[in-house]
């Protein structure tokens, strides 16, 4: 389980996390739903140790992030961050130098699955084949958690069906999943816990599937419940 | 092979394309330049024998005082000479900072991956470290190397009557470049290179401070730096210390301060840094 | 087997449980006999990527089909539909029980006489039978 506790960060006089907790489950998807300067990708770059807090605790299975977590949980940014000179062949193969995890068979199922070609360098990849690779590069790690940016957003339509198409799999099956958007829109029915943030903190946490029985509300209308009020 | 030798390796690979231009223009305006001036010379000098009926460098040599040692030739082409080296010591300056910059520019923030790297953080402090020595030590082993062919190529052209031919180390030892970038001995060595290295990791320590503060970081990194330029400095202006003691006094103090870097490089990395 | 050419995939609507739809779809699937007694069905990864739905909800949705008997699995073999005929007959009078009672409950604020309205209901449901029956090849 990944458990924010009471998490706090200003950048300077601007606070951007205000003793936020909440909780993503083994084995679950978890989005991180809120507009655009709400403080979802802090809250997962403070999850992945890239930017510290001002206070509050992080537990990963009960432990603080640190080296040897980098085998557990993967985290694919909002955008593709290799050095753009390099290849995509060249990617994976600095993947597999560095990680114990990194699960070559499946690199190259995704590979293929994508339709990316080995040889292209970085610079020279299409928005949706960039996000594609970042994709591929957290996907093949195999760990137990899995954090994602915006998997969704600026790609054309048939890159996020494909995308989609991940969710459905075995390839995030057993893993926990968190993942952040904006629009919560066509994934709606993905997902199995929804946190809504606002301006640093969680508005509510809840488990779509219970809220559809017990209040037969959808996420939306949870959303525009939260927001509105 | 170990992380941090992997990491060495890639920083070495990202700046192969630029260091080899470094090493072509060194060699191109050296070598070119020199020889170049050399022929020059010996135009003017069969011009003159013309002129004036001399058959042997010896007659020319009584006349027009020639007889210039091989040091004096570079002299005279010093900017061909002098030129590249600067180039490439203010590259290297640059690039002691672009090292840690160009992992947060772009769009392609490799910082994100390379932090998540699972392995000590430090480690791309040590690669990059290393990565900045080597190429130093490889641009002075360059000179060192192109240094006999210009020697070589002296004497192609330059007749003996005209041109005394001197060794490297002679000629290194009164250069005002080379005798500050090849030092003599092995404690001049380490001394010059130890500093270096020291001033390197004062330098990673203070981009470190500023990508982890930000703004506040940059005066903390100004601060920083200056602290210890002063502290290496501090010695000098005691007149009540003998030679031995001040050489004793400030390795030291360099000793102290690259621990001081490399600790701070340490917490830094670990606790406060940020994409 | 359920192929993805073939089936009818379920447009599900955001306010009713997932898992509870994909549960309906089944329960449709067998009262109109296109899914026969005994038959195999996609095990809960293919029936994920097949309704595109998170593969917990398709675990959730079989479990609750195991439950209620509609489904069995034997050991590793993949799930089958029941074979029990009193469970599948009750299938098809709970799924028209259901419609029948959402009907009522919408047409008895207009209050027409149920002969009336039986009327009605006979010929518009022949007429409709009638023209779906066209509409095939």
């Amino acid at each position: 389980m990944i458990e924010a506790i009471n998490l706090t960060k200003k950048y300077g006089r601007r606070t951007v996390l205000r003793g936020l907790s909440f909780t993503a489950e083994k084995g679950r998807i978890t989005c991180l739903i809120g507009i655009n300067g709400a403080g979802k990708s802090t809250l997962l770059k403070a999850i992945m140790g890239l930017t510290p807090v001002s206070g509050g605790d992080i537990r990963i299975d009960g432990s603080p992030i640190g080296k040897g977590l980098y085998e557990h949980v993967a985290f694919v940014p909002d955008t593709l961050t290799l050095p753009p000179s390099m290849t995509v062949a060249g990617s994976l193969r600095f993947m597999g130098d560095f990680y114990r995890s990194w699960n070559p068979k499946r690199a190259a199922e995704l590979l293929d699955f994508f339709r990316l070609n080995p040889s292209d360098r970085i610079s020279s990849l299409s928005k949706g084949n960039a996000a594609k690779l970042n994709l591929l590069l957290g996907l093949s790690l195999d760990t137990d958690y899995l954090l994602m940016d915006e998997p969704f957003s600026g790609i054309d339509l048939f890159s996020r069906e494909q995308i989609a198409s991940v969710f459905t799999s075995d390839l995030i099956e057993e893993r926990g999943v968190l993942l952040t958007t904006h629009e919560v829109g066509e994934i709606e029915h993905l997902i199995d816990k929804a946190v809504l943030l606002d301006r640093g903190e969680v508005r509510r946490e809840f488990w779509c599937e219970e809220v559809r029985q017990n209040e037969g509300k959808s996420v939306i209308d949870v959303m525009r419940e939260v927001y509105q009020s | 092979m170990n992380r941090y030798g992997k990491l060495a390796l890639i920083e070495l690979h990202r700046f192969w394309k630029v260091y080899a231009a470094l090493l072509a223009m060194t060699l191109v305006s050296q070598a070119g330049g020199f020889f170049y001036h050399l022929r020059t010379y010996m135009n003017g000098v069969h011009r003159q024998m013309a002129e004036r009926g001399f058959r042997t460098y010896q007659e020319y040599r009584e006349v027009f005082r020639g007889g210039e040692t091989f040091h004096s030739f570079v002299s005279f082409a010093e900017p061909w000479f002098s030129g590249p080296v600067v180039l490439c010591a203010a590259a290297m300056i640059f690039y002691v900072f672009f090292i840690w910059y160009r992992d947060w520019l772009g769009k392609n923030t490799f910082i994100y991956r390379l932090l998540m790297l699972p392995t000590e953080r430090l480690n791309l402090f040590w690669a990059k470290l290393t990565a900045i020595m080597a190429f130093v030590l490889g641009l002075v082993a360059f000179q060192i190397v192109l240094l006999p062919v210009h020697l070589w190529m002296f004497r192609q052209i330059i007749p003996p009557e005209l041109g005394i031919s001197e060794s490297i180390f002679a000629f290194v030892r009164n250069h005002r470049l080379f005798q500050i970038l090849i030092p003599g001995t092995f404690p001049g060595f380490l001394v010059s290179y130890g500093t270096g290295l020291m001033s390197v990791t004062v330098v990673f320590a203070s981009v470190l401070i500023e990508r982890s503060f930000r703004l506040k970081g940059l005066f903390g990194a100004i601060l920083y730096a200056a602290a210890c330029g002063t502290a290496m400095l501090a010695p000098s202006f005691s007149d009540r210390l003998y030679p031995l003691e001040l050489f004793w006094l400030r390795f030291g103090i360099g000793i102290l301060l690259l621990a001081v870097s490399v600790a701070l490089s340490w917490l830094l990395l670990k606790r406060k840094i940020t994409v | 087997m359920m192929e993805p050419g073939d089936a009818r995939l379920p447009v599900f609507n955001n306010r009713d449980p997932v898992y509870l739809q994909v549960v309906r779809h089944f329960k449709v699937d067998i009262a109109t006999g296109r899914l026969k007694a005994g038959q195999t069905i996609p095990s809960r990864r293919e029936l994920a990527a097949l309704m595109n739905i998170n593969p917990n909800t398709a675990q959730k949705a079989y479990k609750e089909m195991e439950d209620h008997g509609l489904i069995v699995t034997e050991g590793n073999s993949p799930s089958r539909v029941t074979s029990d005929e009193r469970i599948l007959g009750a299938i098809r009078e709970e799924l028209i029980a259901e419609s029948v009672d959402a009907f009522i409950a919408s047409v008895r604020q207009i209050g027409v006489p149920v002969d009336e309205l039986l009327d009605i209901v006979k010929r518009k449901y022949e007429t409709a039978m009638a023209g779906e029956k066209e509409g095939q090849p």
